[in-house]
């Protein structure tokens, strides 16, 4: 996350690619580089325990995922959206990276089982 | 080693288009008094500085960068150091003033028995060191600041009763620090980005 955001902050095009579990292991830096700095960090996570999550890992362990995944980043206030067709994938990185650039905020796609899997 | 007397070396051996990203409280507070308004990014929280700085080393390959990180920053997250040895940006040099203690939380010790050189070694960063001395230290950051490769050096200093020189970062506001050092990267000839 913090890589991401040193690059970011260099003019560079940066994403930071995880899983949710990597999204919210990121949560102190996310609050820096969100709400205190205000640096363009362009987030691409993993929903898992979404609808569609057919991972094989069993959904009382997911599910604790899809309770606080959306939580967590409203209390950071960071925009978000959740991807859930692969049709408009294409259209919504770029949408949400566009207003991510232009606005120095994070901003994040949540990608769920039917974009993923 | 004075934690002061490094802080102060360090800056006397950097030259005015070095990049510099510090973690909180004693190093940004000293290192905003030598440093000035020479670009810097001052004051990360903890954890954040050594990836913060890999990733400014990334978008400028051409610029030194050094991390001017501390050891309870370090290691609270850990992970980073993985990173920082798959990366390996040639520009980048890691100093980390290691004083044994989370400052802010008066004696509370951060690794009695860790070797932070030798877990960044293990992370599998190539050139590590630790330095005791004066001299071990300046030899040291003088070869790193000339070196093109990836450095990680832990200075182990003592504390400074009270601090000799201390800058105005922690008056400034975040946005407006962070506004500053934008702005003098937008500056730079190889700033890569839209300016």
């Amino acid at each position: 996350m913090a890589l991401t955001a040193g690059a970011a902050i260099a003019g560079r095009r940066a994403v930071f690619v995880t899983g949710i579990a990597g999204l919210l292991k990121g949560g102190l830096a996310l609050m820096h580089m969100g709400p205190q700095y205000g640096i363009p960090v362009f987030i691409l996570a993993s929903y898992r325990g979404d609808f569609g999550d057919r991972s094989g890992i069993s959904g009382s362990k997911l599910q604790v995922f899809r309770q606080v995944g959306e939580p967590f980043l409203q209390a950071l206030r960071i925009p978000y959206q959740i991807v859930g067709e692969r049709r408009t994938l294409k259209r919504t990185i770029r949408d949400a990276y566009f207003m991510c650039r232009t606005s120095d905020m994070p901003a994040a796609l949540l990608l769920t089982g039917e974009v993923l899997w | 080693m004075k934690h002061s007397a490094c802080i102060k070396l360090l800056s006397d051996l950097i030259d005015g288009e070095t990049l510099t990203i510090t973690n909180l409280s004693t190093n940004a507070r000293m290192w905003s008094a030598l440093h000035g308004e020479r670009p810097s990014f001052y004051g990360l929280n903890m954890g954040l500085c050594l990836p913060f700085a890999v990733g400014v080393a990334l978008a400028f390959p051409k610029r030194r960068v050094v991390a001017i990180d501390g050891d309870g920053s370090l290691i609270i997250e850990k992970s980073s150091l993985i990173t920082a040895a798959d990366v390996r940006p040639a520009n980048l040099t890691a100093v980390v003033f290691d004083n044994g203690v989370y400052t802010e939380m008066g004696e509370t010790p951060t690794a009695r028995r860790t070797d932070l050189a030798k877990m960044a070694e293990g992370a599998g960063i190539a050139h590590t060191a630790t330095l005791r001395t004066m001299e071990e230290y300046e030899k040291a950051l003088r070869a790193a600041l000339a070196a093109k490769e990836f450095r990680f050096l832990v200075a182990k200093v003592e504390r400074d009763d009270t601090l000799p020189f201390t800058g105005n970062y922690i008056k400034r506001s975040e946005r407006g620090m962070k506004e500053s050092f934008v702005d003098a990267l937008k500056r730079l000839p190889d700033y890569p980005g839209e300016r």
